[in-house]
């Protein structure tokens, strides 16, 4: 397995910790691998007392791809507490853009990756 | 008028600062000493071994050391903006480690075998080299190793150069991978990974070399005192990043209520999180406490101190505020007063500022592991540096590093098991 592909597997198990902590009861992944881009899809419910957790999600997912962040710290990836904004952070930093479907208890991630 | 100098800075404010303060160090420079006194002293400061505690203070005076300050700085500052690398936190950091560094140890010629090792491993691996320039601005702890080999091994200087540049280029070229793997050992506890990682390296090379009963020793070249105009300087600096701060928005002091609720596990990026203005507020606050620590308990402004503090400020963008490393540090000083250290002895000194390293212990997991922590740190960092001969500049970060791992596994089973019993007695 590549550093690449690991590294998809982590981002996956990021999201997963992170709406562990929302108490999601569902939680769906599904990843597309194509040649040089992989499409990760994420669906889960999640506590509506926790809606503010996510309100930032935009802004951590949709923040700029850092490579060289990510490439010394992506083994950190969903090693951490659930909940914790910095992880998510990274997840940002290895992802080319994020569609986010969010509603009143549930929500739908596409997470777009350049390999 | 200051509306129109925010719009021009916007984006670019973290650029400014690091630009401004490449430029405030030349000018130190040459308020100090004349040219011709700085061209002598950085032929000094190149020639002269660098192992672990070459203060360049004192070895090429205070004008040399600031010029190299602003070379070494400057030259990462290019680097960042050729490989359009955005200017975060972890930028931040990676800038004012190197300038600090440079007070003791890095310059402008020895850190370049590791910057080609980090560019063939990029090369190798097709990859640009905005991958890895984090790793590479970095990985210049291991300067030492290459000064140090010309002068320790016992060939002609030509072969010595030779080896010294390959095993340099070498070292570059291991520790991106190596990086990785020491981040996920202390699960980003410690904010010095590089230091872990390249303590390692330096260890199994001090043991290579001790196998062909060559050994590299370390050095202690230290200067005493507190200057005025020095400690006036910091405090003015420190404050001017903080007015920055709050001339960029007036609204940063209860941000910064919220970016201190951060427990600062790597990657808690302050300027992506929080934004620039608060980090500028905060990374003013941190280098006043750490500057101010030193007078306080009578401490000495060497170069080594001053890089420690310039080191913990530009952390301050990257997991340290006042609320994570005030344990820490109090743990450190603690320790004092139950061992055979002083507050004042130089290794405890560059400990105590250094304990940034640990501070999302403390953040993680309370006050009181935060100066356990901070003790262990104490007893570490002391006798860390003789396992590589002085080889590594980022000591402390190995110390933070150990510490961590030993730690944060016993911290982590102690408070779950904590929390479980609670949790358990709540439900009964």
């Amino acid at each position: 397995m590549t550093h690449e592909e690991k590294k998809t597997a982590k981002i996956v198990e990021e999201l997963t910790m992170f709406f562990f902590a929302l108490e999601a009861s569902y939680i769906d992944t599904r990843i597309e691998r194509k040649k040089q881009h992989v499409t990760i899809r994420l669906e889960a419910d999640f506590h509506p007392s926790f809606a503010e957790k996510l309100a930032h999600l935009d802004h951590y997912l949709n923040g700029q791809k850092n490579d060289g962040m990510g490439d010394i710290y992506w083994e950190l990836a969903g090693s951490g507490d659930p909940g914790e904004s910095s992880q998510l952070l990274l997840v940002g930093m290895m992802i080319d853009c994020a569609d986010i479907e969010l509603g009143a208890d549930r929500v739908k991630l596409t997470l777009h990756r350049q390999t | 008028m200051t509306e129109k100098i925010r719009n021009a800075l916007e984006g670019k404010e973290m650029y400014a600062f690091s630009a401004a303060t490449a430029l405030l160090l030349f000018l130190t420079a040459f308020l100090l000493a004349s040219p011709d006194e700085l061209l002598r002293g950085i032929v000094t400061i190149v020639l002269t071994r660098d192992a672990l505690v070459t203060d360049y203070f004192e070895l090429a005076g205070f004008g040399a050391a600031f010029f190299n300050a602003g070379l070494v700085m400057s030259m990462a500052i290019l680097l960042i903006r050729l490989q359009k690398i955005p200017f975060t936190g972890l930028t931040m950091a990676v800038l004012f480690i190197n300038a600090g560094f440079a007070l003791f140890g890095k310059n402008p010629i020895n850190v370049l075998p590791m910057l080609l090792g980090t560019w063939l491993y990029a090369k190798f691996h097709r990859s640009g080299m905005n991958r890895y320039i984090y790793t590479a601005l970095f990985g210049s702890c291991l300067a030492p190793m290459v000064t140090e080999l010309v002068y320790l091994l016992p060939f002609s200087f030509a072969a010595n150069l030779g080896i010294a540049v390959a095993v340099g280029i070498f070292s570059g070229f291991v520790l991106p991978p190596l990086s990785v793997h020491t981040a996920s050992m202390h699960m980003g506890y410690n904010l010095f990974n590089m230091g872990f990682a390249g303590g390692l390296f330096a260890f199994v090379m001090m043991c290579v070399l001790q196998s062909f009963s060559l050994e590299s020793s370390s050095v202690f070249i230290w200067s005493y005192g507190r200057p005025l105009w020095l400690l006036a300087g910091l405090y003015l600096y420190f404050a001017a990043a903080m007015l920055f701060g709050l001339f960029l928005s007036k609204n940063c002091l209860r941000s910064l209520l919220k970016l201190m609720q951060h427990p600062g596990r790597a990657v808690a990026d302050f300027v992506l999180m929080d934004g620039v203005p608060v980090t500028l507020v905060n990374m003013g606050i941190i280098g006043l406490l750490c500057t101010t620590y030193i007078l306080l308990i009578g401490g000495d402004l060497s170069g080594p101190v001053v890089g420690a503090v310039l080191t913990a400020f530009g952390f301050a963008a990257f997991g340290v505020h006042a609320r994570n490393y005030l344990p820490v540090l109090a743990g450190v000083l603690l320790s004092t007063f139950v061992t055979h250290m002083q507050p004042t002895t130089p290794g405890i000194q560059m400990g105590a500022v250094s304990a940034v390293g640990l501070a999302p212990v403390a953040g993680q997991f309370g006050i009181r592991a935060g100066i356990i922590a901070g003790m262990l740190h104490a007893a570490v960092t002391v006798c860390s540096s003789s396992l590589y001969g002085g080889l590594n500049l980022y000591n402390n970060g190995f110390s933070t590093g150990l510490v961590a791992i030993v730690l944060v596994p016993a911290l982590e089973s102690f408070i779950k098991g904590y929390q479980t019993k609670k949790e358990q007695k709540r439900m009964r």
